[in-house]
């Protein structure tokens, strides 16, 4: 069987619509609607052309890579009509349906049953059934229409079927079409009662080009048009993959008297639990995403998932991971069906066990599962690894990620060409331990123009330094100045054109409002100056008489006041 | 009698004069300690087994003979801010010394095998705050964990919404036996949490670093409790403008393991040395020339003997 299918949402759409792919050759429209094709729009046009035709014409991107993999999804489910199936094309879909008809009470209804489905998913959908793969594609594609969607060929009437239909349905090169047109052959019958030996020969003077290249195509020509012919009427084989869907790993039990005790769910849990571990270790995979289902007998549902950091097939990790969420789950009238289904699985990598029981040291199994719990109690974000970023400004340099995604280490970054810049921090660079969330704006007294604050206040409390470290220059990032320089000239040329259309009533007072933050900087306290740059930081080390240690920082020089506005300490972190 | 008292249980101070911790009866001492508490049927001593020592004199002997309890709570406050810094400032002293303690105790461990390529290191050491606490004090910086000898890497951070989830997390990085070093940082801790700390501390074999607010009570069920302020740094050796190795104010307020030994709470100026990892003593109490020694005889000899001598007399 084959059918031939169009999107869901096409049908839904009254006015002409079309989805376009953008091509070498343009702007290419690759479906269209019922409304569209009466307007005279066939998938192939231009864009262009077809809005000349049509000039209410409404077209979105397609997205053929998601179209493939709804095709594909389809096609998983079309397993209930046959367990060999499969895509064709990016439009289509076979089934191998031999012996399955009885089981839908003929082939025609079950050719009706697939149609109706379809459609009740939103899909409009047309089908065929005949000997041969080539023969059911031609004769989905061609013999059928919106008002008989089914076409059927009784078994060995191949040869009658396939012969009114255009010779397009051969599923033939373009150009072969063309070819075989200007021959005259316009119906697959005209090209059946040809003998074999004159179809090639009427190929000889057909294309163009030097004798030998003319040679070539031509036979390739007459051998595809022979071997399409040959495929439709079953004289050679005409082998299919049928695809294969991802194992799924699910572990199901039902209940003759509802759940109610928490203590019964936890114990199904567990036998569940052993169930898919006992399913994946003989895959020798492991699940990193589980999902449990609660079915309770009132007919709702109540879904808890839990994630891992690594594949794993252990049952008692499993359950003590769904403990913490079971507890919240309330099992109203009582449970009657639980699932465990393993949505994400990956091929579990054998370890090495520790050879005692004793105290081996820190195990990775061990850090995993702590990772895995206090994850999903507090939120993946919350338990975190350090992150180094690749630029040297303290705070963007600093950064966390979740400890469940561990898989990528800090360590993979430094495998990519771009870590080559990575340059490590000098030894004699002082870091504090503790850097607060953004720089704090501080007022202080400080030598002009440059030198270490004497006195400053931070947080209401004043400080008197006795000590210093610094300055340690760091200047901003280049390609941030370009970008900023690029993005304040932009706001420049919007604020000038806004500018232009506020002109004729609008309150001047109103545009003056700037948000006090700087835009490239991020950091509080400055209002946007017209050349918003990042500004060059001199880091000092602070000692204050009571001992304590302060990082801080002057944004900006004084030599620069003019050009780039005047200098602000921060305070960014503190020493222990 | 009263010599030999006094030569097995020295008082600080005489150990103050001679620097050096007596070895062979308290390692003696150690290891009948370990039999009693876990006993092992063959196992040879592993990594981390020896006594968990700050490596300052001063310092050990108030620990008494058992170092640091690797199995225990450690409770730290910062001092309150009427005594002197401001709370951020004894507050980021305070856990920069918990740092340094960790790293002290990372560095009994055999230096972890590098991972495989692809894959991330595993982490050793829990450090768990309240997101408002790290908001406040500020988040551990991975650059700055280098100056205590840490590798960021090997640190797993945990910021909880409320302390009750902090409590948890410590709770159960603790039995779980995955990390080497457990550190929090929590407003209070009631008697029963604290107490379910300290079990889960002795089940898992792994220590707890506790940081509270410096008027909290004292967390009933811990091994030892410091009070930590920040002194200011001797002029750095090289350019008096700039501050040497930073100091800390260091007063062991209690120590189970040793009570009589902890009884002096005078703090100690400890500095803790960048280079080396390590602490040592602030000079300038260490470098102090010393009072004529009434009794020269005596200095020459390694405490832990009993020597016998004829009566002044």
């Amino acid at each position: 069987m084959s059918s031939h299918g169009h999107r869901p949402h096409e049908a839904r759409i009254r006015a002409p619509f079309a989805l376009a792919h953008g091509t070498a050759r343009g702007v290419i429209i690759t479906a269209v609607n019922a409304s569209a094709r009466k307007a005279g729009i066939q998938p192939g046009q231009s864009v262009a052309d077809a809005r000349a035709v049509c000039p209410v014409l409404r077209t979105v991107p397609a997205e053929l890579d998601r179209d493939a993999a709804a095709l594909a999804e389809l096609a998983v489910w079309f397993a209930r009509y046959g367990p060999q199936r499969g895509t064709d094309g990016d439009e289509g879909l076979w089934v191998n349906v031999t012996g399955v008809g009885h089981l839908f009470s003929g082939e025609q209804d079950l050719m009706a049953d697939a149609i109706a489905r379809l459609q009740r998913a939103g899909f409009g959908a047309r089908a065929a059934i005949a000997d041969t793969p080539g023969a059911a594609h031609a004769l989905a594609r061609y013999a059928t229409n919106p008002d008989r969607p089914t076409a059927l060929a009784a078994p060995c009437e191949t040869v009658g079927a396939l012969a009114p239909l255009p010779i397009e349905a051969l599923r033939l090169e373009a150009d072969c079409v063309l070819l075989l047109k200007r021959l005259g052959l316009h119906r697959i019958g005209q090209l059946l009662a040809l003998p074999r030996a004159a179809l090639a020969r009427r190929f000889r003077d057909a294309p163009r080009g030097s004798a030998k290249a003319r040679k070539s195509a031509r036979d390739d020509l007459a051998r595809a048009v022979v071997w399409r012919l040959d495929q439709a009427l079953g004289h050679v084989r005409e082998p299919k993959a049928p695809i294969v869907p991802p194992p799924r790993f699910i572990a199901r039990q039902t209940f003759t008297e509802p759940l109610i005790s928490s203590d019964g769910i936890m114990q199904a849990s567990a036998a569940l639990a052993g169930d898919l571990c006992s399913a994946l270790s003989e895959a020798s995979d492991g699940a990193f995403g589980l999902r449990l289902s609660l079915f309770r007998a009132d007919g709702t549902t109540a879904h808890v998932e839990i994630g891992a950091s690594r594949p794993t097939a252990d049952p008692e990790h499993m359950v003590g991971l769904l403990r913490e969420p079971l507890e919240a789950v309330d099992a109203g009238l009582g449970i009657d069906l639980m699932t465990l289904d393993a949505l994400r699985t990956a091929p579990m990598i054998a370890g090495q066990c520790a050879l005692s029981a004793g105290d081996g040291g820190p195990a990775g199994d061990a850090t995993a599962r702590l990772v895995d719990r206090l994850s999903n109690r507090l939120g993946a974000e919350a338990v975190a690894r350090f992150d180094a970023r690749n630029t040297h400004l303290p705070e963007r340099a600093e950064g966390h990620r979740p400890a469940v995604t561990a898989a990528k280490p800090a360590g993979a970054q430094s495998q990519s060409p771009q870590a080559l810049l990575d340059v490590p921090l000098p030894d004699q660079a002082l870091r504090p331990a503790f850097l607060l969330p953004a720089p704090e704006p501080i007022t202080v007294i400080a030598e002009l123009p440059e030198g270490p604050p004497a006195r400053f206040q931070w947080r209401r409390l004043s400080c008197r330094i006795h000590r210093a470290i610094g300055p340690e220059r760091i200047t901003p990032e280049w390609w941030r100045a370009l970008e900023a320089y690029r993005d304040s000239e932009a706001a420049r040329a919007a604020e000038e054109a806004d500018a232009d259309t506020a002109s004729a009533g609008k309150d001047p007072g109103g545009a003056a409002e700037t948000e006090p933050v700087c835009a490239t900087t991020g950091l509080p306290g400055r209002v946007v100056t017209k050349s918003a740059v990042p500004r060059v930081r001199d880091y000092y080390v602070l000692e204050a008489d009571h001992g304590g240690r302060y990082w801080a920082f002057r944004d900006g020089l004084y030599q620069r006041e003019a050009e780039d506005g005047a200098p602000q300490w921060y305070m960014q972190g503190v020493f222990g | 009698m009263t010599k030999a008292a006094s030569a097995l249980n020295p008082p600080p101070a005489a150990l103050g004069r001679s620097p050096r911790v007596p070895e062979t009866l308290d390692d003696l001492r150690a290891k009948i300690a370990r039999i009693e508490r876990k006993p092992r049927t063959f196992d040879a001593p592993a990594d981390g087994d020896a006594p968990w020592r700050m490596g300052v004199a001063e310092m050990d002997c108030r620990l008494g003979p058992l170092g640091l309890a690797a199995d225990g709570v450690h409770h730290y406050q910062a001092a309150p801010p009427e005594e002197g810094p401001p709370l951020t400032m004894s507050v980021a002293s305070t856990q920069a010394f918990m740092l340094a303690v960790a790293a002290g105790r990372l560095a009994q461990f055999a230096p972890p095998v590098p991972p495989a390529r692809g894959h991330a290191p595993e982490p050793d050491i829990l450090w768990c705050v309240r997101a408002s606490f790290a908001r406040e004090f500020g988040r551990l910086s991975r650059a700055g964990l280098r100056a205590f000898g840490l590798d960021p890497d090997r640190v797993l951070i945990v910021e909880a919404r409320r302390d009750d989830d902090v409590l948890w997390a410590l709770e159960e990085a603790l039995r779980s036996r995955a990390m080497r070093l457990v550190a929090g940082c929590i407003s209070d801790v009631a008697l029963t949490p604290a107490r379910r700390l300290a079990l889960a501390c002795a089940e898992g074999a792994t220590p707890l670093l506790m940081m509270t607010d410096p008027r909290a009570s004292p967390v009933a069920a811990a091994a030892t409790r410091w009070r930590i302020s920040p002194l200011p740094s001797a002029p750095h050796p090289l350019c008096a403008d700039m501050p040497g190795a930073p100091r800390f104010s260091v007063r062991l307020e209690r120590c189970r393991a040793a009570p009589l030994a902890a009884a002096d709470q005078s703090p100690v100026a400890l500095e803790w040395c960048h280079d080396t990892f390590s602490f040592r003593m602030a000079h300038e109490f260490s470098d102090r020339t010393f009072a004529p020694d009434p009794a020269p005889g005596r200095r020459s000899e390694p405490p832990g003997r009993v020597i016998a001598w004829p009566s002044a007399a």
